[in-house]
């Protein structure tokens, strides 16, 4: 499925994360976080499996993150990806 | 019997609130998805609350989970998400009716069958906030065997009766009364409403007291600083615990001589007395207190 319109999730407050998804040819991930270097590769791996989760093939997603816990980041990327008008509730 | 003698308000899109919710030692946490979360944010705490029951650790804390009102296209929805997610208890604001309940029950029941959940698991706890919900407390108490707590929320419930909701509370007396009767034909619990100053701690030690007296087993709190005096108003004193001991004592006194008579001080003690000597050894068991240090 791909993500067809834009949508965002979450906010930048402390352990929150802002989520933006947007219409995009292929796949693209972009992570900002406060805890780049020690937890930069635990993020993209959750971002992955929650797209991957929900059978997403192309979109631009952009991950803001200020120290979200792992629930929270899995929260906030599919709630912006079923705002961005994909509901495929697994 | 558990303890609810707090129950903690967390806004149930706010991954920090949430996440350190459990820290706090309140009985039970609220997490919710009523008021505190604007409306068009639903969906996203709904995933939240989701994915923190399913993943954090909140030790042995009560959960429970307040949807939005059954007046709202909201309540389903959040059932859906919570209910397979692990949440101990369901807290229904504006109660109004005994059909609220059974349609709630019926709703909890199917997501428990689909779900492979054990039926029955999951709590139901209503808030009283008009005056038809205080009329209907006891049909509303005893509509499903899942009910565990009733709870009084005082604004709503004073503005639905057209006066101001005071410091001193007399505007709520008699609901609180009333609301504590029908918990009590019932056998389940009461829970007293929020105090909203969380800088006047006197005036929330008062009004705790006023609601211990009253019969209240706990409050609704909105500020974690709030919890310390609420448990202290809620915990027996020394002088409570001794007594308990000392009318345990003459029991088993008089069950060890095969009297059906039990006396202390030269006194007979009534079965009500015993039946309060009870509730107050419950409590010492259930917080964990010794016995033997609190009266040395």
């Amino acid at each position: 499925m791909e993500i067809v319109k834009e949508a965002v999730a979450g906010t930048l407050e402390s352990s929150d994360c802002l989520v933006m998804v947007k219409p995009y040819e292929g796949l693209k991930v972009d992570i900002e976080s406060i805890v780049m270097e020690r937890y930069g590769r635990r993020i993209r791996q959750i971002v992955e499996d929650v797209i991957k989760s929900m059978d997403i093939t192309s979109g631009y997603f952009k991950i803001q993150d200020r120290g979200a816990l792992d629930y929270c980041l899995k929260a906030r990327i599919r709630i912006a990806i079923e705002r961005a008008g994909v509901d495929n509730v697994r | 019997m558990r303890l609810r003698r707090t129950l903690l308000y967390v806004p149930g899109n706010s991954p920090s609130m949430i996440q350190d919710c459990m820290i706090y030692g309140a009985d039970t946490v609220l997490l919710d998805l009523e008021d505190s979360v604007a409306i068009y944010e639903k969906d996203a705490a709904r995933y939240l609350v989701r994915y923190a029951l399913q993943s954090l650790d909140f030790r042995d804390t009560e959960l429970a989970v307040r949807i939005n009102s059954m007046d709202t296209p909201f309540w389903y929805d959040d059932l859906k998400m919570v209910v397979p997610a692990g949440v101990d208890i369901i807290r229904l604001p504006k109660a109004e009716t005994s059909e609220d309940i059974k349609r709630l029950d019926e709703a909890i029941s199917e997501i428990e069958k689909n779900n492979a959940i054990e039926c029955g698991k999951v709590r139901i706890m209503v808030s009283i906030e008009s005056a038809k919900g205080l009329i209907n407390a006891y049909d509303i108490a005893t509509a499903s065997p899942r009910m565990v707590a009733i709870a009084i929320g005082g604004e709503d419930f004073t503005a639905d009766l057209r006066v101001k909701k005071t410091r001193e509370g007399r505007e709520l007396f008699v609901a609180r009364s009333e609301l504590v009767i029908a918990a009590r034909a019932a056998g389940i619990d009461a829970i007293d409403s929020v105090f909203s100053d969380v800088n006047d701690e006197e005036g929330l030690k008062k009004e705790t007291e006023m609601a211990k007296e009253l019969g209240f087993d706990g409050k609704s709190v909105i500020n974690p600083r709030q919890i310390p005096v609420i448990h202290e108003v809620f915990t027996p004193t020394k002088e409570e615990i001794d007594e308990a001991i000392r009318i345990n004592n003459a029991i088993k006194e008089a069950e060890a001589k095969g009297s059906g008579v039990i006396s202390l001080d030269g006194k007979m003690v009534d079965r009500p007395i015993v039946k309060r000597a009870e509730r107050v050894l419950k409590l010492v068991e259930l917080l964990g207190l010794n016995e033997e240090e609190r009266i040395c």
